[in-house]
């Protein structure tokens, strides 16, 4: 049972890495960019607060999600991002359970 | 006509450029979202030789300062202005620079020589709001103190630079405490808006251009203009997500600006002016009017039209039509608010609409890319996008109730000011049919001439007719000897000088009043009396209005004790009339400047008579 939930949690994950991914390489106009959960945004050449509000907005187009203005603040790590993402992803689907 | 980025993209990576530019046009006109405004300039720049060569080194530079952050306008002034045409080269003012960096004079705003400053302010500037103890006086102190600080900023602009500058006006919150009450109090934010953009707009074409961003903001919502969150976060002045509003809206102000709105509506018929095909359903059997919700729509739209044609868009007709059977119901349908006579060329056919488009830019003496060809039809639209890429298209793909919005939010009809002119465009049209007809029977063209009993009056302007001296620089391709412009300020330091004076022309005629149709600038010195610019719309062309003209000049130019006149004349595509002008009157060439005698009496006899009322 705890394996695979850990499987789904990893596939989730790459899921949500590959998506950043995507849209970061449109944002910066990069398309052989690649990037690891542990960089930040100061590692990757061109990622600025314009890149990362173009992110944010893609982001939340694609997942139909909002980040409050605390979180867009908090985003240090890529693996930041990812995990705010995935909490902010499983809110959603309790809320529409409910 | 919906565009993708890909296919200018790769239209631009093939070499096909005419086919990038009209992707281009397309696009600008689309709401693009900050990344693909960012994609867009990134593409261009990429290929920037390729556009330096095809804008022929047209250049613009644009300054662009403000109280937040800009780069989401940074980015979308580059595709705008080379869809009209011209390169251009941006200047970013550092963050909040609207404060300091104008007062100035060593900065580098200044020695960037813009042409154009776009001073980027709004509501979220306003810190000290009026409370509900002040009073109507202190309340209009307060909105005083807010002008006087961006006048002092102006005043520095412009005596640092000769950049024309474009200023946001404040947008309507969309926090409203007094609730329900905010339209009642002078001290609710509503209203204190309403006086701040009021004291802006007095200085309309003075010394500065408004760009209406309360506008946009007001038809996207003003909840949806500023979100909060940005604000806080990087001091967005609006919303990422609303740069397409803020996009469209600066696209209308450019063109004006830039001479560059549109001038011709050219509709399709069938399923875009009635629901039905006229010449299947006959005219009992087109949707148009109370028969039902979509002709009730159809009858909206063409009221929408006759509104555009009141502020001074000329109509034409290209349809597939038999040409009897489409003006039908403008005859005879009970609830056909279009009438015949509101339509200044008509091309009904079965060949391509292209075709019918040149026939009607080159009927209404106008070129191609003053025109706006809306069709319901993807696949027509996209004939005459491939063919003619100077054409703006509008493919109506919504609900015919929409239609009005499909064209009313891209401002493309929008002028830079509304002058007595653009009221009686359509009327100066019917003689210029007239004349056609009379010059192609030469024998009568004097007759006809003399018919008209033309009368012109030559005069040094005043003040008020500068904003339309203004806009027939701007306007006028065909009788224009060299592209030169100036803007209202400029024109009345002219007015102040000793040595320059501004002519302006009236003509009417026993059908028209054709207002104010030609002017010059010119200057004295050294016992010359050079022609700086000198403009005349084609409306008035083969009158031998110019003639006319060119006698007063003969005549100044002695009084002032002058042995030539000189100009320089440039020439273009679109000057001809000009050239064929200079050919017939002996003008001399030398190092690029023209110049004829004083002595010279050989103009025309000219059917005019001078008179000193306009």
């Amino acid at each position: 049972m705890q394996a695979v939930l850990s499987n789904e949690f990893i596939r989730m994950n790459n899921d949500l890495l590959d998506k950043v991914i995507s849209i970061l390489r449109e944002v910066l106009g990069q398309p052989e960019l690649m990037i690891t959960e542990a960089m930040t945004a100061s590692d990757v050449e061109g990622w600025d607060s314009f890149a990362h509000i173009n992110l944010i907005m893609g982001l939340e187009d694609s997942y139909k999600i909002q980040f409050s203005t605390d979180e867009i603040g908090r985003m240090g790590k890529v693996a930041d991002l990812i995990s705010l993402l995935q909490g902010k992803l499983q809110q959603k689907a309790v809320v529409n359970e409910d | 006509m919906k565009i993708s980025l890909e296919i200018f993209s790769t239209a631009l990576k093939a070499g096909q450029v005419p086919t990038a530019w009209a992707a281009l046009r397309a696009l600008v006109l689309q709401p693009l979202t900050p990344m693909q405004w960012q994609r867009l300039t990134r593409l261009i720049l990429e290929h920037q030789e390729t556009w330096r060569q095809f804008t022929e080194d047209r250049l613009l530079r644009v300054a662009v300062i403000g109280t937040y952050t800009t780069r989401m306008i940074t980015d979308l002034i580059l595709p705008h202005l080379l869809a009209e045409g011209s390169w251009a080269e941006i200047q970013e003012g550092d963050y909040g620079s609207f404060e300091t960096e104008p007062l100035s004079p060593g900065s580098a705003l200044y020695s960037f020589k813009p042409h154009f400053m776009l001073v980027a302010t709004g509501v979220t500037d306003v810190r000290e709001w009026p409370k509900p103890s002040d009073s109507e006086d202190e309340i209009e102190a307060l909105a005083e103190s807010v002008i006087a600080g961006l006048r002092t900023r102006w005043n520095c602009i412009k005596k640092f630079s000769s950049a024309q500058i474009i200023q946001h006006n404040f947008e309507t919150p969309a926090t409203r405490s007094l609730g329900h009450q905010e339209g009642r109090y002078v001290h609710s934010a509503t209203r204190y808006i309403e006086r701040l953009n009021k004291k802006l707009w007095e200085h309309e074409g003075d010394q500065i251009r408004v760009l209406d961003v309360n506008l946009a903001a007001q038809y996207l919502g003003a909840k949806t203009w500023l979100s909060p969150r940005w604000y806080h976060h990087s001091k967005h002045g609006f919303d990422p997500s609303a740069t397409g509003s803020y996009s469209l809206l600066f696209g209308g102000l450019w063109r004006a600006l830039l001479g560059r709105t549109r001038k011709v509506l050219v509709c399709d018929l069938d399923n875009t002016l009635w629901g039905g095909v006229i010449g299947d359903d006959g005219l009992a059997g087109i949707e148009l009017g109370t028969v039902s919700a979509k002709g009730e729509a159809h009858a909206a739209f063409q009221r929408y039209i006759i509104t555009l044609r009141q502020q001074g868009t000329l109509l034409a007709v290209c349809s597939k039509n038999e040409l009897e059977i489409a003006q039908e119901p403008f005859e005879k349908h009970p609830e056909c608010p279009l009438k015949l006579a509101d339509f200044s060329a008509w091309e009904c056919g079965w060949g391509v609409k292209s075709t019918g488009l040149k026939k009607i830019a080159q009927r209404l003496n106008v070129g191609l890319d003053s025109l706006v060809f809306i069709d319901d039809n993807p696949a027509e639209c996209a004939e005459v996008m491939a063919a003619l890429p100077e054409v703006t298209v509008i493919h109506l793909d919504a609900d015919p109730a929409d239609f009005i919005r499909q064209v009313d939010e891209l401002y493309l009809f929008a002028p830079l000011d509304l002058t007595t002119e653009d009221l009686g465009r359509a009327q100066s049209l019917l003689v210029a049919d007239e004349l056609r007809i009379a010059i192609s029977q030469s024998d009568t063209l004097a007759a006809y001439l003399a018919s008209l009993q033309m009368q012109a009056a030559i005069r040094d302007v005043s003040i008020q007719d500068l904003p339309r001296v203004e806009q027939l620089f701007k306007k006028t391709n065909q009788f224009n000897w060299n592209g030169q412009t100036w803007d209202k300020p400029q024109l009345d330091a002219l007015m102040q000088s000793s040595s320059a004076f501004i002519l302006a022309v009236w003509l009417k005629d026993r059908h028209a009043s054709h207002g104010l149709v030609s002017c010059a600038v010119l200057e004295v010195h050294d016992r010359i009396l050079e022609i700086k610019n000198w403009v005349m719309s084609c409306r008035v062309f083969s009158r031998t209005l110019e003639d006319c003209i060119l006698r007063e000049l003969l005549q100044r130019a002695e009084k002032h004790g002058c042995i030539e006149i000189q100009a320089v004349f440039l020439r273009t595509p679109k000057n001809g009339y000009v050239s064929a002008f200079l050919d017939r009157l002996g003008f001399e060439e030398a190092n690029g400047k023209y110049s004829l005698s004083v002595t010279l009496t050989d103009t025309r006899q000219c059917p005019i008579t001078l008179v000193d009322q306009r």
